[in-house]
């Protein structure tokens, strides 16, 4: 009886070529592989069979690509509150265009949609754009205003457009210009409301009410803070009177940002820009529970238009 | 004495079978439960658009993201939540809920339940409005189940040409669930439905930022009370026999077998009879089709004037390859199986046949067990490449309405009602 059996030398080639090809196979043929004879293959042929199997290529380049952490597990807790936690926002940044411009897109279409929804389209006509930023204001009540809507439209033609070229955003990246060194910087104020109250905080005539000088006396006053986080919360489309100045324009409802990041942007603007009477107290820092306990509340135009403090300087 | 060693058919197929590939046996081959995304060479990321061209990809494209409850999935947006399921998990009748598409309208999804607050309100034209918790959905009713397929009406967007806005979507906005929930005609009957209802309108707890009575407010659909959906419709509390995941509706969704996705209210929280037809923005201007076979209309139609439209409601049969994929060289004279799934929303799928010359010649396919008639049927079939070379493989689903897929014009504004036939590029190498 032999213990070995001989494999014909043409069926060792065979073999060995499939075993090498599939590293999994090994526990299903224990007994296969100590048959194989492979010093009775001549070098040419395994060398004939590396390149078969892909074998020649040793280290592999170091690549992330595909790459996907995984999260921790995590027990909910007991109760009859069944929840997770926030879900995990990506946004790719838009294609590079004039500062302003894409300041305006960010801020008024991530009222109510991150910019993935911009960045996912294929290039749409010029009038597809245009049709969408209508639909934006009149189906779902965007509250833009025209000359505003007119350059968040130009930008999406031109940079989202038939002719736009849009190569991987990734190596493309934006970078935001800085806001000059203030005593503490604010990513969402600078990307949310400086689009409108600008930069300084100085906000536009007979639109936009001014946050320097303004802020921190509107703080101040009774129930200015209820107030303040109120108008961030709900939005605002009533006429305002602010420093014997009226104002037209619509703020739109922030509550979309976390309680953190409004807590964040409305201290920002509260001290950074220098008070006219250098004696006034700045007011504290808001918190993000402050924010959080208004967030049960939601009022309308005319409530929060009664709401505003009078008594202000 | 032993007999020659020689590579019994046993031992390839086992070597083959670790390796992931079918080979013929008796039936078909064994059924692969591929839970990942078969992967491509990891060279070149994929773009994170295409176009103007149509998509050439089966799925979206987009980043894979692991959200809570869920597993990995295809990211089309991060806010509101948009997900695809990759290819591979369409190899089953059932899809598992862990890998169900997600999408939501409104930011504001549900992160938390309190089901000792949370109660489901039926309101309007009624004898005797009520609120129901959810213990009370689970005792005081008969539990019914069903299996039917979910699909997004947008599903396939990506495929259109030329491409319109919106999300888009590649194959893999559809699922197929089993859903465990109570009969909705139940619930209203003992509601006490008043004459000259007409409609039942849908509300989630999801809510958008804009201002109230807007369609980025609130996310409503409405049923017609006379319409044989209702006959059909649950309120599932359960998937597949899980809770629902957060993203996909928990603590209660609106399942109406056949229809498309978009009725499906997620989060249900209130179901209101109306004595008047639903004007709100998405009954009256979204998810509607052409007034035509099909909703199809040209471009240059659509340009020359409005046509009249209707809301979309049934499924138009569909079929899938799902494997081979392509991502693998297929040698020469090696039989595999063709796997895949069909479905319908208009009645069950009676026949689906394949073709490996783009459609030119099809065989038929061998069908899954009998479904349910708004499920997935699963088929497969042998295929054995004679000669090397490129083959376009392609599917088309028959149901017993009569209803079958082809390569006619098919467009319309909104992206909808996609199901033309899936065609997959395989390419067969020399084997000796």
């Amino acid at each position: 009886m032999d213990p070995q059996p001989r494999i014909p030398r043409y069926k060792q080639v065979l073999l060995f070529g499939l075993l090498a090809t599939s590293a999994s196979c090994e526990r299903s043929t224990p007994s296969i592989a100590p048959t194989l004879a492979i010093d009775s293959i001549d070098a040419a042929t395994l060398d004939q069979n590396r390149v078969a199997t892909g074998k020649e290529s040793i280290a592999p380049p170091e690549n992330t690509l595909g790459v996907l952490l995984q999260p921790v597990p995590k027990l909910p807790e007991e109760g009859s509150v069944y929840a997770v936690g926030e879900f995990p926002s990506h946004s790719i940044p838009l294609l590079p265009g004039p500062e302003d411009d894409l300041q305006l897109v960010q801020t008024h279409c991530s009222v109510c949609h991150s910019t993935s929804y911009i960045s996912a389209q294929p290039p749409l006509s010029r009038a597809a754009w245009e049709a969408e930023v209508k639909k934006m204001r009149t189906a779902y009540g965007a509250v833009i205003p025209d000359p505003v809507a007119l350059r968040i439209t130009t930008y999406l033609q031109s940079y989202y457009g038939p002719d736009a070229s849009r190569a991987n955003p990734a190596t493309k990246r934006t970078t935001t210009t800085a806001t000059k060194a203030s005593p503490a910087s604010s990513t969402t104020y600078r990307q949310v409301c400086a689009a409108c109250h600008l930069a300084d905080g100085r906000g536009q005539p007979g639109v936009v009410p001014p946050l320097s000088n303004h802020l921190p006396q509107l703080a101040s006053a009774k129930g200015g803070r209820s107030y303040i986080i109120r108008v961030l919360l709900n939005g605002l489309q009533h006429e305002l009177k602010v420093q014997g100045q009226v104002y037209r324009g619509a703020m739109p409802s922030l509550k979309w940002l976390s309680d953190t990041e409004i807590a964040e942007a409305l201290s920002y603007a509260l001290s950074a820009w220098p008070p006219i009477d250098p004696a006034a107290a700045t007011p504290p820092p808001f918190t993000a529970a402050e924010i959080s306990a208004e967030r049960v509340h939601s009022f309308s135009s005319e409530q929060l238009a009664a709401q505003r403090p009078e008594d202000l300087p | 004495m032993s007999p020659p060693f020689l590579l019994s058919r046993r031992h390839l197929l086992r070597l083959l079978g670790a390796a992931g590939v079918a080979l013929p046996s008796s039936g078909l081959g064994p059924t692969q439960k591929v839970h990942a995304a078969v992967s491509a060479q990891v060279e070149t990321p994929l773009p994170y658009a295409t176009g103007p061209e149509p998509s050439p990809y089966w799925n979206a494209v987009g980043p894979l993201r692991s959200l809570p409850q869920k597993v990995p999935l295809i990211q089309l947006t991060d806010r509101p939540v948009q997900l695809e399921t990759p290819r591979h998990y369409f190899l089953e009748a059932l899809t598992p809920t862990a890998a169900f598409f997600v999408r939501w309208h409104l930011p504001w999804h549900p992160r938390s339940v309190d089901l000792a607050a949370w109660r489901l309100q039926i309101l309007g034209h009624l004898e005797k409005p009520l609120q129901l918790s959810f213990a009370q959905l689970l005792s005081d009713f008969a539990p019914v189940t069903v299996t039917a397929v979910n699909q997004c009406a947008g599903n396939s967007r990506s495929r259109f040409s030329p491409r319109v806005p919106g999300s888009q979507w590649g194959n893999g906005a559809m699922a197929c669930g089993q859903w465990t929930g109570v009969r909705l005609r139940d619930l209203l009957s003992r509601a006490g439905v008043k004459k000259g209802a007409l409609q039942v309108q849908f509300a989630g707890l999801d809510q958008g930022a804009g201002p109230e009575g807007s369609g980025a407010a609130r996310f409503l659909k409405s049923l017609d009370l006379a319409s044989d959906a209702m006959d059909e419709a649950i309120l599932a509390y359960a998937c597949n026999g899980e809770p629902l995941p957060l993203l996909n509706g928990f603590p209660l969704r609106l399942v109406v077998p056949g229809y498309f996705a978009t009725y499906w209210v997620k989060a249900l929280s209130v179901i209101r009879v109306l004595n008047e037809v639903d004007d709100n923005f998405w009954m009256k201007t979204a998810y509607r089709i052409p007034n035509r076979p099909q909703g199809a209309i040209t471009p240059a139609e659509l340009a020359a004037g409005p046509v009249p439209t209707i809301p979309l409601g049934r499924m138009p049969v569909r079929s899938f390859l799902i494997s081979p994929d392509g991502s693998s060289k297929l040698p020469q004279g090696l039989a595999i199986t063709l796997r895949g799934i069909a479905f319908s929303g208009w009645s069950r799928v009676t026949k689906v046949e394949w073709s490996a010359d783009s459609g030119h010649s099809w065989n038929q396919a061998q069908l899954g067990a009998e479904s349910e008639r708004y499920g997935f049927r699963t088929w497969s079939a042998r295929f054995t490449p004679k000669t090397p070379g490129r083959y376009v493989l392609a599917v088309r689903a028959t149901d017993g309405s009569e209803n079958t897929q082809s390569d006619a014009m098919l467009w319309n504004p909104g992206g909808y009602l996609w199901n033309k036939i899936e065609r997959q590029e395989v390419i067969v190498g020399p084997a000796a």
